[in-house]
């Protein structure tokens, strides 16, 4: 049986593995996959901001570095 | 001095209250003291999501059709770091406004005024609403007015710190010369500390931690509501002179013989 390699992205600081079959395409698919409630997230991909309307079609590579952000308290 | 009306980017707002979202207990508490103080003005930070957590969307919790949203740029160490905030807030909100804060000093969460210029200018430049925190620094204040802020946001005291107003000096200053509204922010920990910076002739104040810790949030907003509405009321009637000695208030005259 042959081992699946995973396939990593890097969110929030944190790696996230992924098998081949399972690896997020685009943003939109990896807010999926994590559950975050989509509305209002916003993200950047190796630091490159992406507009909201982007979000579904912008393509992800193992690798990047992704920084997904919302709204929190403060003052 | 003080505007009949407080416009800030032209949108005119009837309370002088900002309202900040920080340190309550939950968003149920958060909502019934934005509603109590009758805010029009609300700040929101911007974080990392929990992979673990994502936690309720805070945004739900504010009604927008009543409140300007206002994102801050906490959490920035310099002015690169504000901008990127700023342009991921603008993004994820669809607003424009910002409240510019740069404060890499832990301890007392100083605003760094370099940094903040430099944020300004880029930020102005890009199209933002810019309401910068910063000290009261008369001098600084009126550079960020020249480049286009549309406030300025000087502190009372250190953030959190419900010291009430120890830049009184400055501030009169600030005040003074100010073409654009003057904000003051941080540092104010109960109603009267408020109605002290309206009576200063200041436009606005910004609260959060005043009420986010008081034990009844929802009471402290109305305490703040009324110290602000009231001190304001007061500055348009025109209040009389100080001085050093007494002037009778009943007649001098017909006194009993």
């Amino acid at each position: 049986m042959t081992e699946t390699p995973l396939l990593t992205i890097i969110v929030n600081g944190e790696t996230v593995s992924f098998s081949l079959e399972d690896f997020p395409g685009s943003v939109g698919a990896l807010i999926t996959v994590l559950a975050f409630p989509e509305e209002h997230v916003v993200a950047e991909v190796n630091g490159e901001l992406v507009k909201r309307s982007d979000i579904a079609s912008r393509s992800l590579t193992p690798g990047d570095k992704v920084e997904l952000v919302r709204f929190v308290g403060g003052g | 001095m003080m505007q009949d009306t407080l416009v800030i980017a032209g949108r005119e707002f009837s309370s002088r209250l900002f309202v900040g979202t920080g340190k309550f207990s939950d968003s149920g508490a958060m909502r019934a003291a934005i509603e109590a103080s009758g805010t029009e003005m609300v700040t929101v930070a911007l974080r990392r999501v929990d992979i673990a957590n994502p936690g309720d969307d805070i945004l739900a919790a504010i009604d927008r059709s009543r409140a300007q949203l206002l994102p801050n740029t906490s959490g920035a160490r310099d002015a690169d770091e504000a901008v990127r905030i700023a342009r991921l807030a603008r993004e994820a909100s669809g607003v424009e406004w910002v409240k510019l804060e740069i404060h890499p000093d832990p301890n007392y969460l100083l605003p760094d005024p370099v940094e903040t210029f430099k944020a300004a200018e880029i930020l102005v430049k890009e199209g933002f609403v810019v309401l910068p925190y910063v000290n009261a620094d008369p001098v600084l204040c009126l550079r960020l007015q020249e480049i286009g802020t549309a406030t300025v946001m000087p502190l009372g005291s250190p953030i959190g710190s419900n010291q009430g107003i120890r830049t009184r000096a400055n501030l009169e200053i600030i005040i003074e010369q100010a073409t654009v509204p003057v904000v003051v922010d941080a540092g104010l920990g109960l109603p009267s500390h408020a109605a002290d910076a309206i009576e200063m002739g200041a436009d606005a104040v910004l609260v959060n931690t005043a009420l986010a810790v008081a034990r009844d949030p929802t009471a402290m907003a109305k305490a703040f509501r009324l110290a602000v509405e009231a001190a304001a009321i007061g500055v348009k009637a025109g209040p009389g002179e100080s001085q050093r000695t007494a002037e009778a208030s009943s007649p001098l005259t017909g006194f009993l013989g």
